[in-house]
């Protein structure tokens, strides 16, 4: 069995971007006019308004923005102490993720380049891989 | 963004509605309300939102000298409806709307000034504790910000972790220390104990005291999170000219709101701009209608769920420049008695999270001179700001004592 998580946000958008997890591809959608890439997923692009879009599959580089470490239990899943990361990534987005469990708060700085990973994950909506980024090459 | 402000039209405003009633409940004898004079415990159903709201407003009507008769305009703020909170409260007023303390303002005086109303209540009444509603975790609903429940998945919840988020960003930016943000803290907590109906009434707080407390998400420590109490706020705007001189004059003479909601859910607009460009968009539209500017400020309060929004709303209202915030801070300099007294009657932090609507009381009193004689009063204010800085958008009024 995978390891159970806090359950996701589902709507059509997220949805398949879930789809696309289960391959282990990071992608976004990106608009089909002005090429704005949007996070997360939603109907139109906020920019344009279009609804054209096709899903941009990322290089899964970024680097550290900022991050915070839990001291309280805000969900059975995730026993405290545990890190959280914005990771600004390289064509532009910010993406908010943990780190696997063997990554602590005290491994990240700021500018830190970090790459993309998968854990396992199940919640109400099934089984599924979840991207989340640690320190490049570590 | 488009950004159309007609500053002569905004301008045409100032001073047009006076608050001329304030009332909330009683804060400390409900939090004290448990077992043995304990905390009431979260959950226990003790209180509803609409008795909380009812309750201030009646004391807001008393303030005031009008009865409920008089009111023929409604602002309906926290988790109450507008239907209950009028069947309760038996009013069928001619303009009614749903909305946080500032919003309320900017969409009161807007409806006054239109000719649909002319004596506002705005009420907001919430029993958080005994609902125990929760603002991170499984329950977290949020209010609709996606940023408060999108990441769940990844373990990462509440506002206060956002806001944690933010002030890390801070310290890497610009040095910012948490015994920097401390100040704001340990201030707040020194203004309730001056307050007999704060929740920290008489309970002050040492910088020592502040470092040593747990992490709640660090870098944020207990101290830089706002109280979970039940309560109820109400107040009355009513046309200027209306106002019958029971209680001084207070107007309100400027209005600023920008929203900021692109990229929000990512937060870009915390984790790379610190909000500021709001900040300056509407400090651009309140300071002009207000002909002040932030020196003439002598008391000011932030929305402060959490410590950091002073030290970002400080710097970006230009009090002092971008990241120099930690600094400013310092020596006393936001306390009363220092150079810009903030969130004098203990804020959300300290007195009462009742999500922007316990601070407006607080700055019509100190207009008012409502303390004189005591320590709680700023010496002669004359001019004090509100600002709302949270979740995608800042909001301002300034108050001005009238003649």
């Amino acid at each position: 069995m995978a390891t159970q998580r806090p359950v996701r946000v589902m709507d059509p958008f997220a949805r398949e971007f879930w789809e696309y997890a289960e391959k282990k591809e990071l992608r976004m959608q990106k608009c089909g006019e002005c090429k704005k890439l949007r996070w997360p997923a939603a109907a139109v692009c906020d920019k344009c308004l279009s609804s054209e879009y096709s899903w941009e599959q990322l290089s899964g580089k970024g680097q550290v923005l900022s991050w915070i470490v839990f001291h309280r239990q805000y969900f059975p899943e995730y026993p405290a102490p545990h890190p959280a990361v914005a990771v600004e990534l390289a064509e532009g987005p910010i993406f908010v993720c943990c780190m696997p469990p063997e990554f602590e708060g005290k491994d990240l700085a700021d500018a830190l380049p970090m790459e993309l990973t998968w854990l396992d994950a199940e919640d109400r909506f099934g089984e599924y891989n979840l991207p989340v980024f640690k320190p490049a090459g570590k | 963004m488009a950004r159309t402000v007609e500053h002569d039209r905004l301008k045409a405003l100032k001073d047009t509605v006076s608050v001329v009633g304030v009332g909330e409940s009683d804060y400390l004898k409900d939090y004290r309300a448990g077992a043995k004079g304990n905390a009431t415990e979260k959950g226990s159903g003790a209180m509803n939102s609409y008795q909380l709201a009812a309750t201030a407003l009646k004391r807001a009507l008393d303030d005031a000298g009008l009865t409920k008769d008089d009111i023929d305009g409604l602002v309906v703020g926290g988790p109450m409806s507008t239907e209950r909170t009028c069947e309760v409260l038996g009013i069928n007023a001619s303009w009614c709307v749903s909305g946080d303390a500032p919003r309320g303002i900017h969409a009161a005086v807007q409806a006054i000034n239109a000719g649909l109303c002319h004596t506002v209540a705005l009420v907001y009444g919430n029993a958080q504790r005994s609902n125990d509603t929760a603002y991170g975790g499984p329950r977290a609903s949020g209010d609709g910000i996606l940023s408060y429940v999108y990441y769940a998945p990844w373990g990462m919840t509440s506002q206060g972790g956002l806001y944690s988020m933010m002030f890390r960003r801070h310290q890497l930016v610009y040095g910012t220390t948490e015994e920097q943000l401390g100040a704001v803290s340990v201030a707040f907590r020194k203004h309730a104990s001056m307050n007999p109906n704060a929740v920290m009434y008489e309970k002050p707080i040492t910088i020592e005291d502040y470092m040593n407390a747990r992490y709640i998400s660090e870098p944020f420590h207990l101290f830089d999170y706002c109280l979970i109490n039940d309560g109820g706020v109400a107040f009355i705007l009513q046309r200027s000219d209306m106002d019958n001189g029971k209680n001084p004059k207070v107007n309100i003479s400027g209005l600023g709101w920008s929203e900021m909601d692109i990229d929000s859910t990512q937060l870009r607009p915390r984790l790379k701009d610190f909000y500021y460009p709001a900040h300056k968009n509407v400090r651009e539209q309140i300071y002009p209608m207000s002909g002040v500017t932030p020196k003439d400020v002598d008391v000011y309060a932030t929305y402060d769920s959490f410590s950091t929004h002073l030290l970002f709303s400080l710097e970006g209202f230009g009090f002092c420049g971008e990241g120099e915030g930690g600094a400013f801070i310092q020596n006393g300099r936001i306390e009363i008695g220092g150079e810009i007294p903030c969130n004098t009657s203990g804020g959300m932090l300290s007195e009462s999270y009742m999500q922007s609507w316990n601070h407006q009381p607080e700055l019509v009193r100190q207009l008012r001179h409502a303390y004189d004689g005591g320590p709680r009063q700023v010496k002669d204010a004359e001019v004090a700001q509100y600002v709302h800085d949270v979740a995608g958008k800042c909001l301002s009024v300034v108050y001005t004592r009238g003649n």
